[in-house]
């Protein structure tokens, strides 16, 4: 069992153990622990975010507005167009690499959009797909949550 | 009976009939544990890039928001624990509170 006071996630057990990022290190899939301490830490202190209630940057970005994490506009299809003097824009081509192709009139496999709440790059043709960094690849794959 | 310790199994509240609310319900604050029922909510931490509490497996870390069920939990009031909303089970210290590490495990009514 566990109360929330101030800041702190507090187990009732004899030991009184508090919810604690492990080793202090503020890093993606970190573990989460219950340790002996008095909660003064910051990775002892949680905020409680009611999901009915989000605000400020809690809050899911909507469609149309601008992402500061990710300098993209939420839901807005876009092209990624080569810099290359053919100016091919990059396709999705199924569950493989993506490329690059000469552009063509309202080929969604072209083009992408922003995801807010997942912060992928989703295709817009083969909507369960992500762009998504494989070694030195880039490819287009069903979305996981391995990378955030 | 057992001789006086004053440990909280010896310690208790007495509330008059009268004065008994009743439990709280869903939306409602339990002032004791710091929570609304049953509304979902997110754990974040208060280290630099604010991630949310999720788990991978059963084990609970920290992760940047996604918007998955995966990030929110809910106290639940019957059992007085904070439950994931994906899995329905509960917060639970590993080796029955003697380990460090945090999983969600089926809902018991053991307490450490």
């Amino acid at each position: 069992m566990w109360k929330y006071k101030g800041e702190n996630l507090v187990n009732q057990g004899t030991d009184r153990k508090v919810m604690s990022v492990k080793d202090n290190k503020d890093e993606e899939a970190q573990p989460v622990w219950a340790v002996k301490g008095n909660g003064s830490s910051a990775s002892q202190r949680w905020r409680i975010v009611y999901a009915d209630k989000l605000t400020g940057s809690d809050a899911y970005r909507k469609k149309g507005q601008m992402s500061k994490d990710s300098g993209l506009i939420v839901d807005e299809p876009f092209y990624f167009r080569s810099k290359l003097p053919m100016q091919r824009v990059v396709e999705c081509v199924g569950a493989n690499n993506a490329v690059i192709k000469k552009w063509a009139k309202g080929r969604k496999a072209q083009q992408w959009r922003f995801d807010a709440v997942s912060k992928t790059i989703r295709g817009m043709y083969w909507t369960s797909y992500v762009l998504s960094q494989e070694g030195a690849n880039l490819r287009c794959r069903t979305m996981n949550s391995r990378w955030f | 009976m057992h001789s006086f310790t004053g440990g909280k199994n010896q310690q208790f509240d007495l509330i008059y009939v009268k004065d008994w609310k009743g439990e709280p319900t869903t939306g409602e604050w339990n002032r004791d544990y710091g929570f609304k029922v049953n509304i979902d909510f997110h754990i974040v931490s208060t280290l630099g890039h604010g991630r949310y509490v999720d788990y991978l497996s059963r084990d609970l870390l920290i992760k940047t928001q996604n918007g998955r069920k995966s990030q929110r939990w809910y106290f639940h009031q019957p059992s007085r624990t904070i439950r994931s909303r994906e899995k329905n089970q509960s917060i639970d210290i590993k080796s029955s509170g003697k380990s460090n590490v945090l999983q969600y495990y089926t809902t018991s009514s053991r307490w450490w």
